[in-house]
């Protein structure tokens, strides 16, 4: 039987899951240019791999109104990066269609008028599915938008950055708790201060959490805060055992720990402090310089792999 | 030895030791799970393959008869496309349409492996090419309205890999 034309196979011929399949194999920024090859790879380059494509929009580089993101119906971002400056926004028009599909949203709130914060806040609770919100503004602008924040029952993950070189007061994140499925928390300032005579109700939902920085590292308190952590991650320490301990003591539980610190520091500490922390499955310790003394490195290896990866 | 016999499409029958004809996920089924007994020596049809593809396929499952079960879940060797070897290299030395005939039947056939080994071979013939390339490479027609690759390639200008 003599196969006629008819009968050619073609690229496009083979289901979505084999066309995946070869997709898969080629890198990034080459796939996404590939979706102008035609509607379906167009569609399917969203369908398959849009959880690793992060679309970055401000008010300026993209009229917003004119150009919104659920253009292109086969288009499906599930990952917005979103900057608020002077410019005006339209953000209902520009969301539109893509509300409950979002479900990374990262805004850097930068030099805006009130208006466009209230935007923002707006939005917020109409993004239905969001699980990873990660913000960066004043403490100003976070003071207006705060609520709305704590009442986004959906998120996950919740990463917030003050902009600026003042301390930041823990007070900030009263509240907190509402956020029924929160897990993983992630605060970076210049640094943070714990006022006396205060304590953050506890949020005992939160499982990750991760300190961009500790002024003052009281982890007793932390831990009535945050008392079921299983991974942390902490910037700068002060020199002590004594602290160590504190923070064995405070999470007993910890399964991963990452501690970034100096090299001063890693020499005025006993790493057997660690072996308290019996669920302890991976330790990084980060020194500023890169470096660790060498009889630490040869210690850590020492350790069985299971516990302790560096 | 045991065999089965395999009916194609074009109605050719082939002999097949049945641990090769086992390459295939398909046949595998049918054998284990659907029951059907070879030794009654009645074929097992293949009517989506032709005898020269089917051919083909059973020199590669002759060849990767006793390959050692592929890691699961290996998220690195999905992405290479420098691990074909080279016995496979020049297996699939052929033209697009015996490729994709290759690939298709393969597919029906669920033999991952094979299945694998193709796909990688058509990325690297999709890697470094425009889209206009790539149309005519594969015969590909642009069915966007006009104005709509461009507006997709501005769009595309604003996205980036998410960390």
């Amino acid at each position: 039987m003599k196969k006629d034309e008819m009968d050619v196979v073609k690229l496009n011929d083979f289901p979505n899951e084999v066309l995946a399949m070869i997709f898969a194999r080629i890198p990034f920024v080459e796939r996404l240019q590939m979706s102008r090859v035609c509607h379906r790879w167009n569609h399917l380059i969203f369908r398959y791999f849009g959880g690793q494509i992060l679309l970055k929009m401000d008010g300026q580089g993209m009229t917003l109104s004119n150009n919104r993101p659920g253009w292109l119906s086969e288009r499906n971002y599930r990952n917005i990066s979103l900057k608020v400056d002077k410019n005006h926004l339209d953000l209902d028009n520009a969301f539109n269609g893509i509300q409950n599909k979002l479900v990374y949203l990262s805004v850097h709130i930068f030099n805006c008028p009130p208006e466009n914060v209230g935007g923002i806040q707006q939005l917020l609770p109409k993004l239905i599915n969001l699980k990873i919100l990660k913000m960066s503004q004043t403490e100003e602008d976070f003071k207006t938008i705060f609520t709305t924040i704590f009442d986004l029952p959906t998120i996950e993950s919740l990463t917030n950055t003050f902009e600026g070189h003042v301390i930041r007061s823990l007070r900030l994140l009263e509240g907190l708790r509402r956020m029924s499925s929160l897990k993983k928390l992630h605060l970076q300032a210049a640094s943070f201060s714990y006022p006396r005579n205060f304590h953050i109700q506890p949020v005992p939902q939160v499982e990750q959490l991760k300190f961009r920085k500790i002024l003052a590292a009281n982890f007793r308190k932390y831990s009535l805060a945050f008392p079921n952590l299983k991974v942390l991650d902490i910037f700068s320490m002060k020199r002590t055992d004594e602290l160590l301990t504190d923070l064995t003591r405070a999470w007993p539980a910890l399964e991963v720990l990452t501690l970034r610190v100096n090299l001063g520091f890693l020499k005025s500490f006993t790493l057997e402090i660690f072996l308290k922390l019996k669920k302890l499955r991976k330790l990084c310790l980060l020194d500023v310089a890169n470096q660790l003394p060498e009889e630490t490195s040869n210690y850590l290896r020492s350790l069985s792999n299971e516990q302790v990866m560096l | 030895m045991s065999t089965i016999k395999l009916e194609t499409s074009d109605g050719v029958k082939f002999t097949v030791k049945t641990q090769v004809a086992k390459c295939s996920g398909t046949i595998r089924t049918m054998l284990e799970d659907i029951g059907i007994n070879p030794q009654d020596g009645e074929a097992i049809p293949l009517s989506n393959v032709h005898s020269t593809i089917l051919q083909k396929i059973l020199v590669w499952a002759e060849h990767h008869v006793d390959d050692p079960e592929p890691p699961r879940d290996d998220a690195d060797a999905a992405k290479r496309t420098d691990d074909i070897c080279s016995w496979d290299e020049d297996f699939l030395k052929v033209d697009q349409r015996t490729l994709f005939d290759v690939m298709l039947a393969a597919n029906y056939l669920d033999m991952k492996q094979l299945i694998a080994v193709c796909c990688k071979t058509v990325a690297n013939m999709i890697k470094g090419k425009t889209a206009d390339q790539i149309r005519k490479t594969f015969n590909i027609e642009n069915d966007f309205p006009p104005g709509d690759e461009d507006k997709i390639r501005l769009r595309n200008q604003f996205c980036e890999e998410r960390r």
